[in-house]
């Protein structure tokens, strides 16, 4: 498997880890340095008395490292991948893993085959787990109904003030809604922050927000009244979780899943990771979530525009996306470029296929397979071969990086619909990859 | 849309005081809402909610949106999808002296950057003005096509003749124009300049006439003189430059006569057998008034130098020394050889360099170049980069900063392996005397032979502080040199 600079530049947990890791690829710095069709080793000399000894496992992309560091990966591993990706010839070929290398695949093979799922440990007390559910069932109801009296003074009162101190707006009832443990409306209330009041068109995405809110709050209260993947998306909508055990014991799909994109969101102490899939065999779409506090950095050695082959199990839902990976799994470097056939106006039709099984769904990825932009005033479009077109919510800058690398031409691209536009998050123009940040 | 501005005007004013109802096209959900409403809040939050999901459901494509013309296709040919990764990871870490170094690269290789970066190169040329030139041009056509849309990068884009208003421009723009005039059409570009002067303000009188030094000849003397008599200190002195070297004009005749009439070249027997040549300093030959009102200082400054001597030196430096050897009926070298046995040689020698340097004379400057006293670091810019390697050899410990200097030039010459050595070796003993950055530049011109030089520097152990730093810049520079190898232009 053949790295690019860039891909490996994307693996690198911070900044400095990836400016320390080039510093590193450099034959000097390295007084072996091996590959092997299942691995690349090497030892580096650092400023010990024993040079730190690196292993990449090619196969399933991982690294190993004698140095203490806690990154992940640790420099020397991604200096030893850098130096691969630049120059594979300094590399001596090897048909054997030395013991140490074949030690370590072996017990990485051996983990993964083995890994059973977590099973719960022990049988937990109904009853007590019973009480738990109603309490926090009370805790909710209770939060829900204060956020329908604020949201109704809100609107019998009149937005307009609103913008005189839009943060101060919704904070009260936000931290309201965590104390009444009914985060994932905490989160739908947060989205009205992410509003530019200093921008026509404010009022529409407040209401829209707000009704929204409280429409989810109505089809909680006649939960028992909708189908069970409905129900299961009002309630994670409220901010019910459904155990990674339950997720991971039903059956996935097993493919070779297309990494569209890996963007990072952060708020507060928290980081978001967003990692967006194509089945290549299913033709879906899956979303992997997941959080980091703090410094946390990635679990994981994803390269986006690259594949991973293995099975992923989806969350119940009416329109299933978010999923979880299930062990193990195969990641390759290699680019593909799905072969999907689409437009704007299947992009709306399926926008709409989507709102009649779920009013809620927010975030709908899709695939177009030609488009260009275009910019009409201060807005930016992308426009298909028919003329038509879809506002981009990219930002500008983001939509000049997006013209300078498609020339004007068309392009096809993968992005996500969200509020009546389309945000561009790859793009294959003449069958390269690139990812817009 | 007036479903949604009914909505946004309820929402705004409060439902206080306005009222919304669904239109009839909805009524069967109307109806639901209607009948489990618990008040007109909740009436109007739900049917906000579904008309909006109504109205998105059912959105069409806008059309009759103007394209935007595609780019042209560039006859430049891209640079390799890795080296491009270089230049924007130097970008991205501020690595300005790799970057620099790519972007020189770039543009020797006749190539362009990744139109990904075009963006990203031109915010920077926006904010580096000095560099905007090369910038934009590794950009090639998509930088170009890109400055025509983004009103913000129109500014970059580079203006022609056509463009400049001669009138109006700014100053600097002003100045661009009448330089290229000057280097097409210098007759044309005095006249324009003529037809201005006197309206402009001393200060770009002052920088218009520096332009006039393109293609400088005895036409511009009258204009020059003219210029003389100007109010301004700062214009007066700008013509005087002008005009003191200028050869065929009233004031340079005025220097090279006095001069001749002054100076001789007298035989002397020496030892009774032998003819020698020496120069002869007439003091009886007098200056007229004039010399002095065209910028020669009356009153020797410098120690145990008569006046007579300090105007002579003062004039050598604005007479081409060709010209004053042919007149002599001499050869260049034999004139140097004169003056400098004269017995106050260190009067003339500051003059002398200046002298070739103003003239561009190379067998002065090389001659000048022997004399560890008349070093200056113009004198080896007059000579070519193969030439100059002679005396970067002679010079290399005593004025080691400046050769430096020289060898890490524009082009990123590959310095010679014996010179290369010399210059680590002398790092290496005192490796302070240069900053990171600059170690960086060095490695960039060293040889790739000197690799192995380099990396015993590397093995060596560290015994002390100055060891270690140098121990890691060696290794820096390894790396660098690894990472030069690895490009492809």
């Amino acid at each position: 498997m053949q790295f690019t600079q860039e891909q490996v530049t994307k693996l690198a947990p911070d900044d400095a880890s990836a400016k320390a890791g080039k510093a590193l690829a450099s034959n000097s710095k390295w007084v072996l340095r091996c590959v092997h069709e299942k691995a690349l080793w090497g030892d580096c000399q650092g400023s010990g008395k024993n040079p730190y000894r690196t292993i990449i496992d090619l196969t399933n992309l991982a690294f190993k490292c004698s140095c203490p560091s806690r990154k992940f990966p640790c420099k020397h591993g991604l200096g030893l991948l850098f130096l691969y990706a630049a120059n594979p010839n300094v590399f001596s070929v090897e048909k054997e893993l030395p013991e140490h290398v074949g030690e370590w695949l072996g017990k990485r093979a051996e983990r993964a085959e083995s890994k059973p799922v977590q099973v719960e440990k022990a049988a937990p007390d109904e009853q007590a787990q019973q009480k738990r559910i109603e309490a926090r069932e009370k805790k909710v109801r209770g939060g829900i109904e204060e956020l329908r009296f604020w949201m109704k003074d809100v609107v019998r009162t009149g937005i307009m003030n609103v913008p005189q101190d839009p943060y101060q707006f919704n904070q009260n009832i936000i931290a309201r809604m965590v104390d009444s443990q009914a985060a994932g409306l905490a989160n739908q209330l947060r989205r009205i922050n992410k509003i530019n009041f200093y921008q026509e068109g404010w009022q529409k995405a407040l209401i829209k927000q707000l009704s929204k809110t409280y429409l989810i709050t109505e089809a909680y209260e006649n939960i028992e009244a909708l189908n069970t993947e409905l129900q299961s998306d009002i309630k994670t909508l409220i901010g019910w979780n459904t155990p990674k055990e339950d997720v991971l014991n039903s059956t996935g799909i097993k493919d070779e899943w297309l990494i569209l994109s890996i963007s990072n969101e952060e708020e507060g102490n928290l980081r978001t990771e967003k990692i967006w899939l194509f089945g290549l065999g299913c033709q879906k779409f899956a979303l992997i979530l997941n959080f980091y506090a703090g410094a946390q950095l990635s679990g994981h050695a994803f390269v986006e525009g690259g594949t991973v082959k293995g099975e992923l199990a989806f969350y119940p839902s009416t329109t299933p996306l978010r999923g979880l990976m299930k062990e193990p799994f195969e990641i390759n470097g290699r680019f593909i470029q799905p072969g999907i056939r689409s437009s704007i106006s299947t992009l709306l039709q399926d926008v709409t296929s989507k709102f009649s099984l779920n009013p809620f769904v927010s975030e709908i990825p899709f695939i177009l397979s030609s488009g260009r932009i275009a910019l009409n005033g201060k807005n930016w479009y992308i426009i298909g071969d028919d003329g038509s077109g879809l506002r981009l919510s990219n930002n500008e800058e983001q939509c000049w990086t997006i013209l300078s690398i498609s020339k004007g031409k068309m392009f096809p691209c993968f992005g996500i619909y969200e509020n009546e536009s389309y945000n561009i998050l790859a793009l294959w123009p003449s069958n390269r990859y690139y990812s817009i940040k | 849309m007036s479903l949604q501005n009914d909505i946004i005007k309820t929402a705004l004013l409060g439902t206080d005081k306005i009222q919304f109802q669904l239109p009839e096209e909805l009524s069967d959900i109307k109806d639901g809402i209607t009948t489990k409403q618990e008040d007109k809040e909740d009436a109007f939050l739900k049917s906000a909610a579904i008309a909006f999901i109504y109205e998105e459901s059912g959105q069409e494509a806008k059309d009759s949106i103007n394209t935007i013309p595609e780019c042209p296709d560039d006859t430049r040919e891209e640079l390799s999808a890795s080296t491009s990764q270089h230049l924007e990871d130097a970008l991205l870490s501020k690595d300005e002296v790799f970057f620099e170094y790519l972007l020189t690269k770039t543009l020797e290789a006749d190539k362009t950057v990744s139109s990904k970066l075009v963006p990203l190169l031109l915010n920077r040329a926006i904010e580096q003005k000095r560099k905007a030139e090369k910038l934009i041009a590794v950009c090639g056509k998509t930088g170009e096509w890109l400055c025509s849309l983004n009103p913000n990068w129109q500014r970059l884009t580079l203006k022609n003749e056509e463009q400049i208003d001669w009138e109006t421009g700014s100053l600097e723009d002003r100045k661009l124009f009448l330089a290229r005039l000057r280097t097409t059409d210098p007759d044309k570009a005095l006249q324009l300049l003529q037809a201005v002067f006197e309206q402009e303000n001393a200060n770009n009188r002052a920088e218009f006439l520096e332009i006039l030094e393109i293609g400088i000849s005895v036409k511009d003397e009258a204009f020059l003189l003219e210029a003389l008599k100007d109010k301004s200190k700062k214009v007066k002195e700008v013509a005087l430059k002008l005009l003191q070297p200028l050869l065929g004009t009233e004031i340079n005749n005025l220097y090279i006569n006095y001069f001749l009439d002054a100076v001789s070249i007298r035989e002397e027997r020496s030892l009774l057998i032998l003819k020698k040549k020496v120069i002869e300093i007439d003091p009886a030959v007098l200056p007229s008034d004039d010399l002095f009102r065209y910028g020669i200082e009356k009153v020797s400054s410098v120690k145990g130098v008569d006046d007579q001597l300090f105007w002579l030196s003062q004039i050598l430096s604005f007479i081409d020394p060709s010209a004053l050897a042919e007149r002599y009926q001499i050869s260049q070298d034999e004139w140097f050889k004169l003056s400098i046995e004269h017995k106050q040689i260190s009067v003339f020698i500051p003059y002398l360099a200046a002298a070739a340097i103003r003239f561009r004379n190379k067998p002065l400057a090389k001659n000048l170049l022997a004399h560890e006293e008349a070093f200056r670091e113009e004198l080896l810019l007059i000579l070519s980069e193969y030439e100059r390697y002679e005396w970067y050899d002679k010079y290399l410990e005593s004025r080691f900063p400046i050769i430096l200097g020289l060898l890490l030039n524009d082009h990123y010459s590959i310095i010679p392996q014996q010179l290369a050595e010399r210059v680590v070796k002398r790092l290496a003993v005192n490796p302070y005397v240069i900053t990171q950055p600059i170690y960086t530049r060095l490695a960039l011109s060293l040889p790739v032979g000197i690799k192995s030089f380099l990396s015993k520097y590397i093995e060596e152990g560290a015994d002390d502080y100055q060891k270690r730093y140098f121990s890691n810049q060696a290794s820096n520079m390894l790396r660098y040199i690894e990472l030069r190898e690895g490009l492809t232009f």
